[in-house]
């Protein structure tokens, strides 16, 4: 076999837009906020999420890169909206009273995650999957500890990087065996078919994609690199929790897809070898599926609860990915996206609870429905479809993850038998917990000096899109 | 070289990066610990040099155990770190992490005895470079009996494979690939490092006395 030319470059610039787009909108507002200090700093937000979401438009498109790239722009978009929406906790617990330092990096930080999340989405080799995914890394620490007078998102910040630094180190140990045994950095079906029929080289190949999973995992949220969330979570900024859950959780995903795509390509020709993969995929769901939904039961902080709730929905995911056919990534994206939308809604409104009434409990919600029954019912909306309510998004979204389920009832290892039940517990289980907090907004009477809540335009913004979003994608399910 | 020689550096090179990296983790004090990672690099970096890994190796000295273990020391010795208290943990976690530590080095030494050369008490670096050939699955026999299956034009699709053995210096080869084939991973490593400055900045920008 003749040598082709082996050296040419792997990728076009032109693959890259939204990143280089994104980075210099960031680089645009820090160096604006350097060299114009008078200027209004609310504006950077609001700029950078117009602009995001103007991206958004602009890369939407059919195939699954450009599907995904939009809605990690579209959800930046939202969170940006979101952190001009909170301005007043962010100057308070920046730089305390009303100065307005740290708004600009506050705002460039999500753009430059973005940007990796673009790139990650568009990556082919682990090279750019793990720069990608590290841009996403390193500016997703700053934002969770950015609030440097709160103990809780200081705490958030470090408990962060120090997890996230061992998942980059089973990460990079991953690559390394992986260019050990098949050569290359790149998921190419060939090279991996004949590192998997080498007898030397198979369980190589397999602990390399331990690894990366194990790496990966930990961004998707799953068993047993989930710990990190509910803290997390709870501990950081609103917005930057609303992006962490959202995006954060679609890069790791996306990478999941990068990193698992080339095997389910080849899972025909060796599936014995796959055999132990797709065992391991389906304990890491069911493990996920538990910790996820039964942790949240008792929880009384909402941000712990969405985190819990996001591990929970992230092994609804994980459960596409166990019949590890190409087909996957549509019912994936959809449930992303399903699950993307509901959560930014339910963080937009607990932002704004927190700066009205103070508390990020639970009974902030208290008597929501008789104080402001209009706001009320988008915020039930949000939670019904994360519960998986009939007629909203959630629920064909967990039906779609079922089907899935089913799917694989050909499959030698009857995993339907145990992990069914298992879905099914933790879906009911998800109805108690998303409805209390509905029960607060409608049962629990508000107390005496409950005004209603005033929600900002941009958060009713938010509510009635995510809202009409959820509904319109609840009830046309051909375009789901 | 002898491969009996080559056997017996490997083995002294490969048994010192051991000693030295258990020496990092389980002496307390900290100076100590960055010292035994220095050594342990040193080592790794020798064995590099044996397997033929030139350029390897010297970057592994400058920049390791060079550059990043001065900055280490500098920080141990600026926070004044005196020695380390073992935490008084719950038996139950230690039991935990005895356990999954187990599960993990257990898994990876099965992997790599299976590797040729591991076992048969022959040099491990000798019987690698004397596989090479089979075993690379870029251009060595083992391609050639592979049938070309369909790969996915999204996610993972084909991309032109990187030889390793053209004749060239592995210091001309990695900088050739650097800049081409990888020249768009480096545009976004610097947007890492862009984001890791900024956030370095933020966080650490002085507080506001009022």
């Amino acid at each position: 076999m003749s040598t082709p030319n082996l050296i040419s470059a792997a990728y076009t610039w032109g693959q890259f837009t939204p990143s280089f787009v994104l980075v210099g909108l960031a680089l645009l507002i820090l160096l604006t906020d350097a060299f114009l200090p008078r200027l209004n700093k609310q504006l950077f937000p609001l700029v950078g999420s117009l602009v995001t979401a103007t991206l958004a438009c602009f890369t939407a498109g059919s195939s699954a890169s450009a599907l995904f790239t939009t809605l990690a722009c579209a959800a930046t978009a939202v969170c940006l909206l979101m952190a001009y929406d909170y301005r007043s906790v962010v100057s308070a617990s920046v730089a305390g009273g009303n100065h307005e330092d740290g708004v600009a990096e506050f705002s460039a930080l999500p753009l430059l995650a973005c940007a990796g999340v673009c790139s990650l989405i568009r990556s082919r080799d682990l090279i750019m999957l793990f720069v990608s995914l590290e841009t996403v890394t390193l500016a997703s620490y700053a934002m969770a500890g950015y609030f440097r007078r709160n103990q809780g998102s200081v705490e958030a910040g470090v408990k962060y990087l120090i997890l996230g630094a061992v998942s980059t180190g089973l990460m990079i140990m991953g690559a390394a065996w992986f260019f050990g045994t098949t050569g290359t950095f790149m998921g190419d079906t060939r090279f991996l078919l004949a590192a998997l029929s080498n007898p030397y080289l198979s369980a190589g190949v397999l602990i390399s994609v331990g690894l990366l999973l194990a790496g990966v995992f930990f961004k998707a949220g799953a068993i047993p690199m989930h710990t990190w969330i509910p803290d997390v979570y709870q501990g950081a900024p609103t917005p930057v929790s609303a992006f962490l859950a959202v995006v954060s959780k679609l890069a790791g995903f996306a990478a999941l897809l990068i990193i698992l795509l080339p095997l389910i390509y080849l899972q025909s020709t060796v599936s014995d070898m796959l055999s132990s993969l797709i065992s391991v995929l389906a304990v890491v769901a069911a493990g996920t599926l538990l910790v996820g939904n039964l942790g949240a039961i008792p929880q009384q902080n909402t941000k712990r609860l969405l985190g819990y709730s996001s591990i929970g929905q992230a092994g609804f995911i994980l459960v596409f990915f166990i019949s590890l056919k190409p087909t996957i990534v549509g019912p994936v994206f959809n449930y992303l996206l399903a699950y993307g939308i509901a959560t930014l809604m339910a963080f937009a409104a607990l932002a704004t609870l927190r700066m009205q009434r103070g508390s990020e409990e639970l009974s902030a919600f208290r008597g929501l429905g008789k104080t402001n029954p209009r706001t009320s019912f988008l915020i039930t909306v949000s939670f019904a479809s994360l519960a998986g309510v009939p007629l909203t998004a959630g629920f064909l979204a967990k039906l779609s993850s079922f089907q899935a389920l089913v799917s694989t009832i050909n499959l030698p290892h009857h995993i339907i038998y145990w992990l069914l039940p298992i879905m099914i517990i933790c879906a009911a289980a998800g109805f108690y917990y998303y409805f209390k907090v509905l029960r607060f907004m409608y049962w629990e009477k508000p107390e005496q000096n409950d005004t209603p809540v005033h929600f900002s335009p941009v958060c009713i913004a938010i509510l009635t899109i995510g809202t009409l979003l959820l509904l319109v994608l609840g009830v046309t399910p051909l375009i789901f | 070289m002898n491969p009996a020689v080559q056997a017996i550096l490997f083995y002294v090179f490969a048994f010192g990066a051991l000693l030295s990296a258990l020496g990092v983790v389980a002496l307390r004090n900290p100076v100590s610990c960055a010292l035994s990672l220095a050594s342990c690099l040193a080592f790794v970096a020798a064995v590099f040099f044996g397997a033929g890994a030139t350029f390897l190796g010297i970057a592994q000295l400058i920049i390791y155990a060079g550059a990043i273990l001065v900055l280490i020391l500098f920080i141990v010795m600026m926070l004044n770190v005196k020695d380390e208290h073992p935490a008084a943990g719950n038996w139950l976690y230690c039991v935990l992490g005895v356990l999954a530590a187990g599960v993990l080095a257990g898994t990876l030494s099965s992997a790599a005895l299976r590797l040729p050369g591991s076992t048969g008490g022959r040099c491990p670096v000798h019987v690698l470079l004397e596989h090479a050939d089979d075993l690379c699955p870029v251009q060595g026999s083992a391609q050639a009996q592979q049938p070309q299956t369909t790969a996915p034009t999204e996610y993972g699709g084909m991309l032109p494979p990187i030889s390793m053995r053209d004749g060239e210096s592995d210091v001309s080869l990695l900088g050739k690939n650097l800049f081409t084939h990888y020249n768009l991973s480096i545009v976004v490593l610097s947007f890492a490092l862009l984001a890791g400055a900024v956030g370095a900045v933020a966080v650490g920008r002085k507080l506001r006395r009022d």
